[in-house]
């Protein structure tokens, strides 16, 4: 369903955010976004980087929180600068710490939020009412958010997030704290949130969080982006790369292979192995195999965990950097 | 906990940028919640009993007329005797009505001085110890959207306390005492404006105080050092140099002179006491809360901008 907005409208072909050249300095000497240039398109993304890496700083640029030393940077078209209210009432944010008014209930808290977000008083209560049963806590929106478990509080935080049906949502670490089910219950919505036509950027240091429910990544390390793109793309292994299980002795199959160029990564203790042949394909393998009588069981082209991925992109940041 | 079974639903009808007042909204929710402490209910509902004498005073009179003469020298504090209800002329009514005021909103004053941290210093220091102003910094408000909804959620209550049992007694008087609505009507408004200036002040001072910490209990503290404190201080500094000129450091009896002024209450009662220079001008308590009134709205000005709204 598209949001019916028509005095406002989205173009979905621009990029839900941009910035370029985003550069923010704490003090004096301390500089979270280093010209940082990014293009998200719409959909599901998610925004990874170590600690200090200036995703924090990236979020709170964009709901304009802090404004920037220089660069520029869009919202839903609006700019963060100039037009931030206006970027405020289409986002739905949903801080990674706990963040409720003492004493109130469910209901009053995420009905107030709407009534911010400028929806109406009676709106807003109707629609506190959906979003509360939506993310599963119907049966508890008339208790003080004060009693709330992780989960629960977790949940909360979602449901006032989306109360006035943003465009887009930031969340800041949504499973931050929850046990495996509750983890599980978290990504189930927020898949769910993304195929409702809403754009989602998660904030995260889960990376399988991200590999499940987002389909591309922006990784930021030291106020840069240092790596971004389809999340299946990144993991992708690389075109010569296969991961082989064999049966046999290792030893002869593996000099039989380097004979031919292959070149051979194997772990012996998990059994694994991993080669990057030359250019005509698998055509070695199998005549190594076939040569030292080794029984192939597994032999496909191999794949990089986003962890990997993270991981290199993180010491590419460093090293471009330094 | 099984996988939910609704579906998420967009809004037809989206929120546009002329809704709510967001300043409305603050104020709705926060007052539910601002009053809720059983000592602040008692303040509430026992700032009713004096207006209920005075009532209880007129209704009698009313059910007596031979002791009209008596209520009212009652409710002037014995400051205007008459022989019978005829030779009170509109010049007496209207003072008696101005001593009849001052009496009751100095007890409502004081109530109000207790009621004002009870509502109040939680307000903005809870927002901060509880990160609720981050989630005030992320919609669509302004930063005096902020501060107008916190406004209007203490002086509210602070108004009830004051407004409604003076309106209350000034209801009583006009129905039960006749010949006094003609010559003390124009007191509605005036007291109207005095109270709206008293809860004023005192609403912005509070929220002031409780944007200066995380912790509402000192700024509770502080509250009643700048109010009570400094009245003691006054009396106290009047009393031993026998200059009443100290009653400039006080955040009450500045309160009362407005009061005082709006109400055109003549002082010749109270000459006696040292607390209050009765022969000064209004303009320096004026200048006083203006000044304490602007400190305050900075203090909480500034503390918004920390957090950046627009």
């Amino acid at each position: 369903m598209s949001h019916p907005d028509l005095s406002n409208p989205i173009d979905s072909t621009a990029p839900i955010i941009s910035a370029k050249g985003l550069t923010l300095t704490y003090g004096k000497s301390l500089r979270a976004l280093d010209g940082l240039d990014v293009s998200i398109p719409a959909g599901c993304h998610g925004l990874l980087g170590p600690n200090g890496a200036g995703k924090s700083t990236l979020i709170k640029v964009l709901l304009g929180l802090l404004a920037p030393d220089d660069g520029s940077g869009t919202v839903l078209g609006r700019d963060v600068r100039k037009e931030r209210t206006e970027v405020r009432r289409r986002v739905g944010y949903m801080p990674e710490r706990d963040a409720h008014v003492p004493s109130m209930l469910a209901l009053d808290y995420v009905a107030m939020m709407g009534n911010l977000s400028g929806m109406r008083s009676v709106a807003a209560t109707k629609r506190a009412h959906e979003v509360l049963h939506y993310v599963d806590l119907g049966e508890a929106r008339y208790r003080p958010v004060d009693g709330f478990s992780a989960g629960m509080r977790q949940r909360l935080k979602l449901a006032a997030a989306i109360v006035h049906d943003p465009d887009l949502l930031f969340l800041d670490e949504p499973t931050n704290g929850l046990d495996p089910q509750g983890r599980r219950y978290m990504l189930d919505l927020i898949g769910e949130l993304s195929r409702s036509n809403i754009s989602i950027l998660v904030s995260t240091h889960l990376l399988p969080d991200v590999q499940e429910v987002c389909s591309r990544v922006v990784v930021v390390n030291k106020g840069r982006v240092t790596n971004e793109g389809l999340v299946s793309e990144l993991t992708r292994g690389l075109d010569r790369q296969y991961d082989v299980r064999f049966v046999g002795d290792s030893g002869p199959f593996l000099q039989a292979l380097e004979t031919r160029g292959v070149e051979c990564h194997f772990d012996p203790t998990a059994g694994s192995l991993r080669i990057m042949v030359p250019d005509g394909g698998t055509r070695p393998v199998l005549e190594a195999a076939a040569e030292t009588g080794t029984g192939l069981k597994h032999l496909a082209q191999g794949s990089r965990s986003l962890e990997e991925v993270f991981l290199e992109s993180i010491e590419e940041g460093a090293d471009g950097h330094s | 906990m099984a996988i939910h079974e609704r579906l998420y639903s967009r809004l037809a009808d989206p929120p546009r940028a002329r809704g709510q007042s967001p300043a409305l909204a603050i104020s709705r929710y926060g007052a539910r919640y601002a009053t809720r402490g059983w000592f602040t209910k008692l303040v509430l509902f026992g700032s009713y009993a004096p207006a209920l004498v005075f009532c209880f005073i007129i209704y009698l009179a009313n059910q007596n007329p031979d002791q009209v003469p008596q209520a009212v020298s009652m409710l002037s504090q014995g400051q205007h005797v008459f022989d019978d209800v005829a030779s009170i002329t509109d010049e007496a009514w209207y003072r008696i009505c101005g001593i009849m005021l001052w009496s009751l909103l100095s007890i409502q004053g004081w109530l109000a001085l207790f009621l004002t941290p009870l509502v109040g210093a939680h307000q903005i220091a809870d927002d901060l110890r509880s990160h609720a102003f981050e989630v005030y910094l992320a919609r669509p408000i302004s930063s005096w959207d902020y501060l107008f909804g916190k406004l209007l959620v203490v002086m509210r209550p602070v108004l009830q306390v004051m407004l409604v049992p003076t309106f209350l007694v000034m209801i009583m008087a006009s129905a039960f005492l006749e010949g006094s609505f003609g010559a003390c009507w124009t007191m509605f408004p005036r007291v109207l404006v005095a109270v709206l200036i008293w809860s004023l002040v005192n609403a912005m001072v509070i929220l002031g105080i409780s944007s200066m910490g995380k912790s509402s209990r000192y700024a509770t503290i502080i509250w009643f050092v700048a109010s009570f404190g400094t009245f003691l201080l006054s009396v106290l500094l009047g009393q031993t140099t026998g200059q009443p000129l100290f009653d400039l450091i006080g955040l009450q009896q500045n309160l009362y002179f407005v009061l005082w002024e709006f109400i055109e209450f003549q002082p010749f009662e109270i000459r006696e006491l040292p607390v209050l220079d009765v022969q000064r001008e209004v303009w320096p308590s004026v200048v006083i809360l203006a000044s304490l009134t602007t400190l305050s709205g900075w203090l909480v000005m500034r503390r918004i901008a920390s957090g950046r709204l627009p």
